[in-house]
């Protein structure tokens, strides 16, 4: 075999006479990237990277003799020997002569080739010869320590490509993408083969499981906003579980782990092992008498599904009984369908009906009739096992629930301990009982008191305010804008030495600087934001403070920044020195946009635009042609005509980390809640739940990578800000018209 | 003074298009007005992170209209977000709830905002007295609201956006008042009048 030299110039000579049987592993391919202009949020900004976070490559036909330097590529014997007899017939499908060469087969010339990329087709060839050598344009961004982990595969899988038409494709699951390769059938000339990988740290995939129907069987949805990538599994209703399962494990619905569900498993298989012949035999497994259990009663098609261009996609209404039989359907392994139950459930039912059910789903009987009690003992370990796993994700994601409810933590303390670890899932029991441990000890993460004590001291400080204003009616109204006035309500002075009233003072850090420091902070507050904040527009009724603290307080932080910036400007005496100050706001909040903080940028523009400032004629007429241009644009960037597409596209495109501007999600969190019928003719909207969860896994996500910038050498800081809230905006409408009066 | 959004009263085919505020306090149901409003067939699903969400057109007293609601419910904790908002509006809805003094005494504050950011003294504005249904809680008799929208020289309705009852009617009130302003701005400039006109305008 010769060797490659990467890049190479030309393989042309190499891919003639090439030969298509699979033995010959070696592929010289051809790299087209994808289009890349339809990606989700995560979508890294710049072209060169998007177009390879998702790239189709097609695969030259087999030669016979081409090039290459990896020497897995010579195991190929044994490659065979690993793979099912059912891999061995979609591979003689592929690679079957119906793919003919031709001499255009050398695009693959000057590639440059990622060592990643590299790692894993050499391992995706251990298993599949035909998936020889492959390159990508350009370089994939992998974090640095990424191990190439295998997870699943290779499974036969159909891949729809709408219109019922499917394509066979050859699936491999690694720990962070999905390899997906397949005949090409778009370009018959190029006969070669076409590989997509799909990178889940990039895009907010989801995945659900599909329900039966004419198009589709044992079929699941890759789902990312706007569109679907839907996969049948070909060979029966196992495999696509096992799909689902390892799916939604890389896709972050925290369950049990590998590790913990390979232990459950194990504990469960000796007793599948042992023959249970009788009822008797049967009763062991239970902790009640059979006889005096419920029937269990499938509800069959009794909810209404949602059909959009055709593709099915969910249980829009069902009544609570078919939504609890799909929750704990062992074939309807839905994550999402998880989530959005579990964060939801209180709007429809109560927690404890919730454990009931499970507890009696736990408990289901035999069918009537059920002579095969062996089969029915495999059946019922299938469905207890989704009831752990519930319950498991319940106690470990959504510990809230519990808290305060003696009565539920009783009842789960008795199904953990007294149901569960008697019906030789002893296992099970003990991994659920530690996460529940691990729960009640840990204290809930919000900040509220810390939030609670700056809300006391900006009370105070109003009050104090007020008091001076009235016995200072006749003195110049500026004079009162002192943060650090010396006030006899000592108890707070202190606080009120770390916010500066001096503006140039407090801008004599970069812009950079600023803005980096305001995305840290910001992030610390956002982080505090909890699932459950989101839900009945808990931050707008009269208990936000203790519904929805977190929330409020990043909202409060938008509002104190505005006040602040807008006072430093108000603070300056000429308009010479104003349009200076506005110019450097203009420019924080254009490095702001640029580390994608849309929070911060939205409320400095708030106050650019609020009409304190936007008045100040002589001032705005003083600003640089360049930070107009830019003001401009960051106008444009927060426009809300067009229901805000602007910034709504903006923060979609942006790559994490990113803080979002709230004020969009918390608008749609409520037009989904107000716009939709919570039930109809006695059934749950479900689809509803499903659109609130999915802005609420938005949030979650934007929380998982945090801005990691350090600031500790800043000369000024921008965490107390939130004393300047003591200003109203009248006060600093007041302060505005002295500075410019009225002509 | 920073450069001002232009805001365009009619489109390329000279069809008249307006840009409506719904203002009030959290909880007065202002969403639930917008969607009525929006969807004025019973439509199952709402989403509002599409472009077309806030968009309708609309014939009022035979005049073809096309309008975009601005609402931004579930915002209103973001207070320095109010005056570029209310700048970028033609008319304002300014909605309270007939259960709640609070929302009704709110009013007031955002009709001075109003003005200021306008930065003249009349508006296009109409006050709306939501949840009229909710007759047994009510806590303000429709004959105070009345008074007091006399006082501000405004047209008031009472609405119910859960009924479906005076929706549509609010919104016409409105576009009325839009256009009654245009016209009289029009007049104000063909006489050449000394007093400035409204800066929307």
């Amino acid at each position: 075999m010769q060797e490659i030299t990467l890049p190479r110039t030309s393989s042309t000579s190499s891919l003639k006479g090439s030969n298509n049987t699979p033995s010959d592993g070696n592929t010289a391919c051809t790299t087209t990237t994808s289009d890349t202009t339809q990606r989700g949020r995560h979508q890294p900004s710049h072209h060169s990277t998007a177009s390879l976070a998702e790239s189709e490559i097609k695969l030259g036909t087999n030669l016979l003799n081409s090039n290459t330097t990896r020497k897995e590529y010579r195991k190929q014997n044994t490659f065979r020997n690993l793979m099912s007899t059912s891999s061995n017939d979609i591979l003689e499908e592929i690679n079957s002569p119906a793919s003919p060469t031709t001499p255009n087969d050398t695009l693959s010339s000057t590639l440059l080739m990622d060592p990643k990329v590299e790692e894993m087709i050499s391992l995706i060839s251990q298993e599949y010869p035909s998936f020889i050598s492959a390159e990508i344009d350009g370089k994939m961004e992998w974090e640095k320590d990424y191990e190439l982990r295998f997870v699943l595969g290779p499974s036969n899988l159909s891949r729809y490509l709408g219109d019922e038409k499917f394509v066979q494709v050859k699936a491999f699951l690694f720990s962070k993408f999905l390899f997906i390769g397949k005949l090409t059938q778009t370009d018959p000339s190029m006969g070669g083969r076409e590989f997509r990988i799909i990178r889940f740290d990039q895009y907010d995939w989801t995945v659900k499981g599909l329900a039966d129907d004419s198009s589709f069987i044992n079929a699941f949805c890759l789902k990312l906003e706007g569109e679907s990538e839907i996969f049948t599994t070909n060979e029966n209703s196992n495999l696509k579980k096992y799909w689902l399962e390892q799916l939604r494990r890389i896709l972050d619905i925290p369950t049990f782990t590998e590790k913990q569900m390979q232990a459950i498993r194990e504990n469960i298989q000796e007793y599948l092992e042992e023959s249970t012949y009788s009822l008797e035999e049967l009763q062991e497994y239970y902790t009640e008498p059979i006889s005096e259990l419920p029937q269990y009663q499938d509800l069959g098609e009794t909810c209404q599904v949602i059909e959009r261009k055709g593709i099915t996609q969910g249980v829009q209404y069902a009544t609570l009984e078919k939504v609890f039989q799909l929750l704990t359907d062992p074939h309807e392994n839905d994550g999402d369908f998880l989530f959005t139950f579990l964060l939801t459930y209180k709007s429809f039912t109560t927690s404890m009906e919730v454990l009931k059910f499970l507890k009696s789903r736990f408990n289901t009987p035999p069918p009537v009739g059920c002579v095969d009690f062996q089969e029915w003992k495999r059946k019922l370990f299938e469905i207890r096992l989704r009831i752990c796993e519930i319950l498991y994700a319940w106690i470990h994601n959504f510990f809230y629930n519990f808290r305060k409810d003696l009565e539920l933590q009783n009842e789960t303390h008795h199904f953990i301990n007294d149901v569960i670890s008697n019906s030789k899932m002893i296992k099970a029991a003990s991994i659920i009982q530690k996460c529940w441990n691990m729960k009640r000890k840990q204290r809930e993460t919000f900040s509220a008191q810390q939030f609670q004590r700056q809300q006391q001291q900006l009370e105070a400080l109003r009050r104090q305010l007020e008091e001076e204003k009235s016995k200072n009616k006749t003195s110049i109204f500026k004079k009162l804008f002192n943060f650090n006035s010396t006030s006899e309500s000592e108890s707070f002075a202190s606080a009120s030495l770390s916010i500066s009233d001096n503006t140039e003072e407090q801008l004599m850090d970069s812009s950079m600087n600023i803005a980096r420091q305001m995305c840290v902070i910001d992030m610390e507050i956002f982080n505090r934001i909890q699932p459950k904040e989101c839900l009945n527009q808990a931050w707008s009724d009269a208990n936000r403070r203790k519904n929805a603290p977190n929330i409020f307080n990043f909202i409060e932080r938008s509002n104190h920044l505005a006040i602040y910036v807008a006072f430093l400007i108000l603070n300056i005496d000429t308009p010479k020195k104003r349009a200076k100050v506005i110019e450097k706001f203009i420019k924080i909040a254009f490095v702001l946009r640029n580390l994608n903080n849309f929070h911060s940028m939205r409320a400095i523009m708030m106050s650019l635009l609020s009409n304190s400032i936007y008045r100040l004629k002589k001032s705005w007429e003083l600003v640089s042609q360049k930070r107009m241009v830019q003001y401009k644009e960051l106008e444009k960037l927060v426009s809300i005509s067009a229901n805000s597409k602007v910034l709504r596209d903006a923060m979609k495109q942006a790559e994490l980390p990113s803080l979002p501007f709230m004020g969009i999600l918390l608008s749609d969190l409520t037009f989904f809640e107000d716009g939709n019928p919570d039930e109809r003719d006695g059934k749950i909207n479900i689809n509803k739940r499903y659109q609130l969860a999915s802005i609420i896994k938005r949030i979650v996500e934007y929380q998982k990578k945090p801005y990691d910038y350090p600031f500790h050498d800043c000369k000024t800081k921008w965490s107390n800000i939130y004393m300047a809230g003591r200003y109203t905006d009248d006060d600093l409408y007041n302060l505005s018209l002295e500075q410019e009066p009225r002509q | 003074m920073a450069p001002k959004e232009t805001t365009t009263n009619s489109n390329s085919n000279g069809m008249q298009e307006f840009k409506l505020a719904v203002i009030g306090g959290g909880g007065v149901g202002k969403s639930a007005l917008t969607v009525q409003f929006i969807q004025n067939i019973y439509i199952e699903e709402y989403d509002p992170t599409i472009e077309d969400s806030y968009r309708k057109h609309a014939k009022i007293d035979d005049k073809p209209v096309f309008l975009e609601i601005l609402d931004t419910a579930g915002q209103e904790e973001y207070k320095a977000l109010r005056d570029s908002y209310m700048r970028t509006a033609d008319g304002f809805l300014m909605v309270y709830s007939v259960i709640d003094r609070k929302t009704f005494e709110e009013v007031n504050e955002f009709y001075e905002q109003i003005l200021r950011v306008k930065d003249c003294d009349k508006a296009p504005m109409v006050l709306v007295g939501n949840k009229c249904d909710l007759e047994s809680e009510r806590v303000i008799r429709i004959d105070e609201a009345k008074v007091y929208s006399k006082q501000l020289g405004i047209p008031m309705i009472e609405t119910s956006a859960k009924q479906r009852l005076n929706v549509d009617e609010s919104f016409a009130l409105l576009v009325r008042e839009v256009r009654k302003s245009l016209k009289s701005s029009d007049e104000d400039q063909l006489t050449k009048k000394k007093k400035k006109p409204c800066s929307i305008l």
